[in-house]
């Protein structure tokens, strides 16, 4: 009895006030949150803010979106105010999408994601994304079937990393290629199409060193780039155009899902120049092609010879662009000083970049083509 | 306490636990970082030396201890190094442990201040942890021994969550081996062997675990052989998973390595690693509260373990008050505790066993 008492008279002791609760009516969840550059250099920050109201007693579930936009020098100090102009405080812990209006992100984007790193309780698991345009017209944005406007964008966002558009990297994985030299990434695009009243992925931003270069990839040549990379979401599929001028144009095309992929790239560096080999051998599964006589091997054969030719042009369209925005997704740079760290000494990479020899191989064989010939 | 439960032998098994137990604790979280700001990508290497240093002075170690096999460190001391002077050095180690169990104090709660709980008062992250293990050590070291192998199992969730980040590890980070010279590597060897700065616990329990002292060395190497592994595991995850350069800006890589996975019902899985890890370091305080106590009962010979451990622990408690989390103070304290390990831990140690030869040798001769 005495025993039990004095548990009784510690658990009241340590286990009443507690300094740290954090209570869910005390808050308001940003889900989302947008940063825009400013007209005089400060910077412009947009957050969506869903309110739950009602339920209870089976009453209808009442969720309405506020979305709030503030400057202010830095991003806490526009948190700062965004939390003047809400009820309860703002709080980013679950904070699923971070979009980068397209003029903010061409300057050092850390600094700007400085305070997700360095609190413990934020979200180092949500998307980074760049708008065409304005962040705050995108979280802006109503409609889209969903909703929550942040719920349509992870969904956009998740949508494109399963179908191999994108690397589906969090925050976290992006800050070893942002503070690293010699290694680059890629960031998903997002578009407010205002016709058609839609969001759309549309290609993937291609970052130089710690900004935005400007240079985009489209939505079409992202899948084959993340297959270069050892990329592959949960499906990839590639369209390409295999024939000319047959009766209706879509006969022209072929569809196929890649159902096995081997990636082999290597590095011949030396301090003149560097070439890159880069071998992918594919095995593919037809999904769409009208012709049919899929059966004979030689019909095969030309297909697979017909797609190996496109694919490798494509490649090598995708390293120019590449080139073009200086943007090193391969880590070209840290591979080199990870293998050879003599000739890393010697070069100017950034320099050195535009110049490297790219020489893709893209093997193609197809394996399957459905359940009809 | 029954004579019977007095008497009891550890069994190997338990030993092998203790020892694990004491080692990982606190440093886990910070460990790749320290090898990183010494060695840079080559800390695993200082890593790897620092194991092998450490086994040839963990074979000195046994060898003291196998020449007293009736008598634990402190009754050593006193008998090698003659009465007083034994009391003297035994008074010292008290200080030693302590000290290491108030730095073990102020960098647990300093780490679940900075990421969990950062509204909280400094001593009541303390108060609660340094009650657990007053609690825990009031019992017999047999009990102590249990207890720490039943949460050995915990040790496979803290594993299983490191090895799941291999998933998005690039190898190319360890790349170039040796690229800032061996001097780097020579500095993370001093990181390294600090961080198994435990293993005192061995000798000063050797005399308490049953078995042939053969059997027994097996056991000290064989537990620090699963510390390196551990410890080997954590820093080339974190390693790998950091860029070289992110690695500078992470102090406890471990931590920040498992924030950024999301379980479908674990949201926050670095939280989960951290209350897992929490028990480590309960088990590494206790172990140190239970020397420093030792230490005071043979100093003062008596028998009243209870009221010992308690007072010991409300010195742990009290002193680290003085520092809290004061990072200037902290990090002075650290440097003087940590650096002392090297004349507690290995030199004194080392010098006894010379003495200990040189006076066999006489009182050989004196019985020829």
């Amino acid at each position: 009895m005495k025993r039990l008492c004095l548990i009784f008279l510690v658990s009241m002791l340590t286990l009443t006030g507690c300094w740290d609760q954090r209570q869910f009516k005390n808050i308001k969840l940003a889900l989302s949150i947008g940063v825009d550059q400013g007209s005089n250099g400060e910077i412009v920050k947009t957050v969506s803010v869903p309110t739950v109201s009602g339920g209870g007693d089976g009453g209808q579930i009442n969720e309405t979106i506020q979305t709030l936009s503030t400057d202010g020098h830095t991003m806490l100090e526009a948190r700062d105010k965004i939390d003047r102009m809400l009820a309860h405080s703002f709080n980013p812990s679950k904070m699923e999408v971070v979009i980068l209006g397209e003029d903010i992100a061409k300057k050092d984007i850390y600094p700007i994601l400085d305070n997700y790193y360095r609190n413990p309780n934020s979200n180092l698991n949500a998307h980074l994304a760049i708008a065409e345009g304005e962040a705050k017209d995108v979280l802006s944005f109503k409609g889209g079937g969903e909703a929550r406007i942040s719920e349509y964008l992870k969904g956009i966002l998740d949508g494109a990393a399963a179908a191999s558009r994108t690397t589906g990297e969090n925050l976290q994985m992006i800050c070893a290629e942002l503070v690293e030299d010699g290694e680059d990434f890629t960031v998903p695009l997002i578009k407010l199409n205002e016709d058609d009243n839609t969001i759309k992925f549309n290609g993937l931003g291609l970052m130089s060193g710690d900004r935005y270069s400007g240079v985009k990839l489209s939505a079409e040549q992202a899948p084959l780039l993340m297959l270069m990379m050892g990329n592959k979401g949960r499906v990839a599929q590639l369209t390409k155009k295999v024939n000319e001028h047959q009766k209706e144009e879509i006969l022209d095309y072929i569809t196929v899902e890649v159902m096995k992929y081997n990636k082999d790239l290597k590095i011949h560096p030396s301090e003149e120049e560097v070439r890159v080999d880069i071998v992918l051998d594919l095995d593919v599964r037809v999904i769409e092609y009208p012709h049919d006589h899929l059966v004979s091997e030689k019909v095969i054969d030309d297909l697979n010879g017909k797609l190996k030719e496109t694919l490798t042009t494509e490649a090598e369209e995708i390293f120019s662009v590449l080139q073009e925005g200086n943007s090193d997704v391969f880590a070209i740079g840290r591979k080199i000083q990870a293998y050879h760290p003599k000739v890393w000494e010697k070069l100017d990479w950034e320099e050195m970049y535009p110049e490297v020899q790219f020489n893709p191989e893209i093997n193609v064989t197809i394996q399957q083509h459905g359940i009809v010939n | 306490m029954s004579s019977s439960q007095k008497n009891l032998k550890l069994t190997r098994r338990q030993y092998f636990f203790i020892i694990i137990q004491t080692q990982i604790g606190v440093g886990i979280l910070a460990l790749p970082f320290d090898l990183h700001t010494a060695a840079k990508q080559d800390g695993w290497i200082s890593l790897i030396i620092a194991w092998m240093l450490l086994n040839i002075i963990l074979v000195f170690l046994w060898m003291l201890a196998k020449k007293y096999p009736e008598k634990d460190y402190f009754k050593i001391q006193e008998f090698v190094l003659t009465r007083w002077v034994g009391k003297t050095v035994s008074a010292l180690y008290v200080i030693y442990f302590s000290s290491v169990g108030i730095l073990i104090l102020l960098l647990y709660s300093r780490m679940i201040s900075l990421w969990v709980l950062p509204n909280t008062p400094y001593w009541v992250l303390s108060f609660m942890m340094i009650t657990i293990s007053v609690y825990i050590v009031c019992c017999d070291l047999i009990t102590i021994a249990r207890i720490y192998t039943m949460f050995s199992a915990l040790l496979i969730f803290l594993a299983s969550l490191i090895i799941y980040s291999v998933k998005d590890s690039k190898l190319m980070y360890l790349l170039p081996i040796a690229s800032n010279g061996w001097g780097g590597i020579i500095t993370g060897v001093d990181k390294g062997i600090i961080s198994f700065l435990g293993f005192l616990v061995t000798l000063v329990i050797y005399s308490k675990v049953e078995g042939s002292p053969k059997d027994k060395l097996k056991t000290i190497l064989y537990a620090q052989f699963t510390v390196f592994l551990f410890y080997l595991c954590i820093v080339l995850v974190t390693f790998t998973f950091f860029s070289t350069k992110e690695m500078a800006l992470v102090s406890e890589p471990v931590l920040y390595m498992l924030k950024s996975y999301q379980f479908p019902i674990v949201a926050r899985i670095d939280l989960f690693f951290i209350s897992i890890w929490m028990v480590f370091v309960a088990t590494t305080l206790s172990s140190f509260l239970y020397m420093a106590g030792l230490g005071l009962r043979r100093m003062v010979n008596t028998q009243q373990n209870k009221w010992v451990v308690f007072s010991v622990g409300c010195l742990f408690f009290i002193s680290s008050l003085f520092i809290g989390f004061d990072l200037t103070k902290l990090d002075r304290f650290q440097t003087y505790v940590v650096h002392g390990g090297y004349i507690f831990a290995v030199g004194i140690p080392l010098l006894i066993l010379l003495i200990s030869l040189f006076r066999k040798n006489r009182n050989k001769e004196k019985t020829t």
